[in-house]
């Protein structure tokens, strides 16, 4: 097959830029009918039991976890695997304390499952929750097949999708702690 | 891109599994199941319960789907490259293509068409049980209504979400888009060949459904009846869950590629009209079948926590218009590509340029657009007067774009020297069909009327006259005018056009009759009836019949001709479209070079063919 023209490798790379951006589309909306159930079932009622600061917490360990996963797509843009390595597996370490964190919140049951607002607490922190486990595991197979393939400087497409995908799963985060525990 | 492989050129991949791709599936599905059944049984004991409890089976469905998928081909073609495995991994050859994990856009069309056809005659025979149930005013099939009831609802879930949804956009879209736009593969082959692999899953899934007790809300998932249903209502959820998944898979795949793999000189004017119904089908798709997802997990939470989004705490209401809101698109998944269908026949049958095919593609965009405005028409009679009337102006408007399609059918055959092949003569039976279920439609959009049938066998007739007469006579009308390309041999065009009439006469006086009994006053949803009602139904099942056997015929008549029909003319339509530039069947990278496209695919008025292939010269 030709690699010039429609199959050159910048177009396969718009094409793969353009299905995943697809893909976290379709994502987005799953994310708003969940976000509208919310606003339906109970508007803007937050529970005055729920711990703003743990919440907080969960939702900085994202944020700072998008800043390593950006370091790595720059580091392994400029060809350093070993850095790109190192920051993802942090990214994916900060994910894994996020979840266990999410587990202490729901073992505490400071929330009961049977209210209405627990439902909608319940169904937003497991969403993004279930969402951190499958970034989690991107980045740690990621980090582990940069450690025995060989990237182009200009076709990181791996490391990328990972940003892309860690980027939209930090969004859903903050916009759940807005909806949780702010408004 | 060393970490990516090129489009079209097919990872080289291991056989070295021990056993068949479907049998390891199965055997990894079972230890997928036991494993994470006994994992949730051990961290949520459920004490003086069964083994298996509603969330120890959700969980283990979970477990079951990710075994078989690792099993088919997932774990060498999936998960090993995603870490890098060094080892690679031979696609299987020959016929044992067709049972594995394959990245060839058109082996994965023709898993997608088998499974599609399968399950069409899975729940094309439920739908003969309840007919024969129906000939008698009392039970006589069926031993409870349950089971009437969940025989309904797997008829409809099935021939919805892995039928309807998936023969048209994951059969003939994974086989037709990239050769139809000169391409040599599509640009995210893996995520089509998991989808399909997912079909089997949703089918079993809510076919052995009552396993877990019967559920009684049709292939609507209907609140507050779910909530009161036993677990069969699980696995309705999960199955549809699977459908979803892959038609979500195959649409982002296809668009990405529609968008980056077109030929030289193919621009969007120049795009075939199928390409044109399965991109505006994969919109729909990407934006709707996400949207029921997440619905159906509430309603999930809703069964195994246990929740209240949707129950008689909750809002029932809610569950219709989050429901209604994919399921009026979902009408618009099925029947936009056979709409497309129609206009990418007839030019070539009538060997005339297509009417006013800049409206036929402006039809398809604006019914897309439209589809999403009209859903509350299926909940009249919960709502006040003032509120049904947006829903019912949109409603009415949805029929002008779809008329567009009608103009350029009709416009193009007009005046022409129309061949009469077995492909027109069902697409010909498929524009009436649909303009039955489309008038009915009209009808049913004004609230007086709708109040009146509402859940009457009315509505029934409706809906199969646009399900069955717009998209699956379309759908065999492209299986016979694609045979050709499919296979290399020719059908008999005497047993075509002889099938095509009987299913077309059983298909007519079965839903015929099921209008006039709707207005006399027969209910959906009941295997017992008032005996006045019992010559009509006693009349439509066998009709009935007739079309299920015309079905059948079709379908043994078309593999026959796959396999021994006479060999075909290389392009023995004389069509433009670039799928007939190369040999049929066509070849692995489907084209000897690159193609170019010189000119449009529907002008029959010159004599330079629309397309040309460039030799590669590379090697």
């Amino acid at each position: 097959m030709s690699t010039t023209g429609t199959y050159s490798r910048e177009r396969q790379l718009r094409a793969h830029r353009f299905g995943f951006g697809l893909f976290i589309l379709s994502q987005s909306v799953a994310f708003l009918t969940a976000y509208a159930a919310q606003y339906l079932f109970h508007g803007f009622f937050v529970s005055a039991r729920l711990n703003q600061w743990l919440g907080a917490l969960e939702s900085l360990l994202i944020v700072v976890g998008a800043f390593y996963v950006k370091r790595g797509v720059r580091s392994i843009q400029s060809g350093q695997v070993s850095r790109m390595i190192a920051a993802f597996r942090v990214a994916a370490f900060l994910g894994l304390v996020n979840l266990a964190l999410l587990g202490y919140q729901w073992g505490t049951r400071v929330v009961h499952p049977g209210t209405r607002f627990g439902e909608s607490y319940f169904l937003l922190s497991g969403l993004t929750g279930f969402y951190t486990l499958v970034a989690v595991f991107i980045l740690i197979a990621i980090s582990v097949r940069a450690g025995r393939v060989r990237y182009a400087p200009n076709d990181v497409w791996d490391a990328e999708a990972s940003w892309i995908f860690y980027l939209f799963q930090t969004v859903t985060v903050l916009i759940t702690y807005v909806l949780l525990y702010i408004v | 891109m060393a970490n990516n492989v090129n489009v079209g050129a097919r990872n080289t991949l291991s056989t070295r599994t021990v056993m068949p791709p479907i049998l390891r599936g199965v055997f990894w599905a079972f230890l997928g199941f036991l494993v994470f059944n006994l994992l949730t049984d051990a961290f949520d004991p459920f004490r003086g319960h069964p083994l298996v409890t509603e969330v120890s089976a959700t969980f283990g469905w979970a477990g079951a789907t990710i075994g078989w998928l690792l099993g088919v081909g997932g774990w060498e073609g999936v998960v090993l490259p995603l870490f890098g495995s060094s080892r690679p991994y031979v696609e299987p050859v020959g016929w044992r293509k067709y049972f594995g994990l394959s990245t060839e856009h058109k082996v994965i069309g023709i898993q997608y068409l088998v499974s599609s056809t399968i399950t069409f005659f899975i729940a094309g025979g439920i739908a003969m049980a309840i007919r024969y149930e129906l000939m008698q005013p009392s039970l006589h099939f069926f031993t409870y209504t349950g089971q009437y009831l969940a025989a309904v609802g797997i008829h409809g879930t099935l021939m919805m979400f892995s039928v309807a949804t998936v023969a048209l956009v994951g059969g003939l879209g994974n086989y037709f888009v990239p050769l139809m736009i000169g391409a040599k593969g599509s640009v995210f082959p893996r995520l089509s060949a998991i989808g399909h692999w997912l079909v089997p899953v949703g089918v079993l899934t809510i076919t052995f459904s009552p396993l877990l007790g019967y559920w009684d809300t049709g292939w609507r998932g209907y609140e507050s009846l779910a909530s009161q249903d036993p677990g069969g209502m699980i696995y309705y959820y999960l199955g549809v869950f699977a459908l979803t998944l892959s038609s979500l898979f195959v649409s982002i795949n296809l668009t990405a590629t529609i968008v980056f793999h077109r030929a030289r000189g193919l621009t969007w004017a120049r795009l075939p009209l199928f390409v044109w119904g399965i991109l505006t089908v994969s919109v729909l798709n990407i934006l709707w079948l996400p949207e029921i997802d997440m619905t159906f997990v509430m309603a999930l939470l809703d069964k195994i926590v246990p929740f209240h989004f949707f129950d008689a705490k909750g809002s029932v209401e809610g569950y219709l218009s989050m429901f209604w809101l994919f399921g009026h698109p979902e009408v618009y998944i099925v029947v936009v590509p056979a709409f497309a269908l129609w206009n990418e026949i007839l030019p070539v049958m009538a060997q005339k340029n297509l009417f006013a095919r800049s409206w036929a593609v402006i039809g398809l965009i604006f019914v897309m657009m439209l589809s999403g405005l009209v859903w509350a028409h299926h909940m009249f009679t919960n709502m006040r007067n003032s509120e049904m009337f947006p829903f019912s102006f949109f409603t009415e408007m949805i029929s002008i774009p779809t008329g567009f399609s009608f103009l350029a059918a009709i416009g193009t055959i007009w005046g022409s020297r129309l061949r009469l092949t077995t492909p027109t003569l069902l697409v010909l039976m498929s524009l009436f069909n649909f303009l039955i279920g489309g008038l009915t439609g009209v009808f049913l959009a004004d609230p007086p009327v709708n109040l009146q049938v509402h859940d009457t066998f009315f509505v029934v007739a409706h809906f199969h006259y646009t399900i069955i007469g717009g998209m699956v006579f379309t759908w065999i009308a492209a299986m016979y005018f694609w045979l050709p390309k499919l296979s290399g041999r020719m059908y008999s065009e005497f047993w075509g056009k002889l099938l095509a009439v009987i299913i077309f006469v059983g298909f007519n006086g079965t839903f015929t009759l099921l209008f006039l009994l709707g207005m006399q006053g027969m209910n959906r949803w009941v295997p017992v009836y008032p005996p006045y009602l019992q010559p009509l139904n006693y009349t439509a099942s066998l009709f009935a019949f007739v079309l299920g056997l015309g079905f059948l015929g079709h379908a043994i008549h078309i593999l026959w001709a796959w396999r021994n029909g006479p060999v075909a003319e290389k392009n023995p339509w004389h069509s433009r479209t670039l799928e007939w530039l190369t040999d049929s069947p066509p070849p692995p990278e489907n084209f000897p070079g690159e193609v170019e496209v010189h000119h449009g695919f529907y002008v029959y008025a010159q004599d330079e063919p629309a397309g040309v292939l460039v030799p590669d010269t590379e090697s």
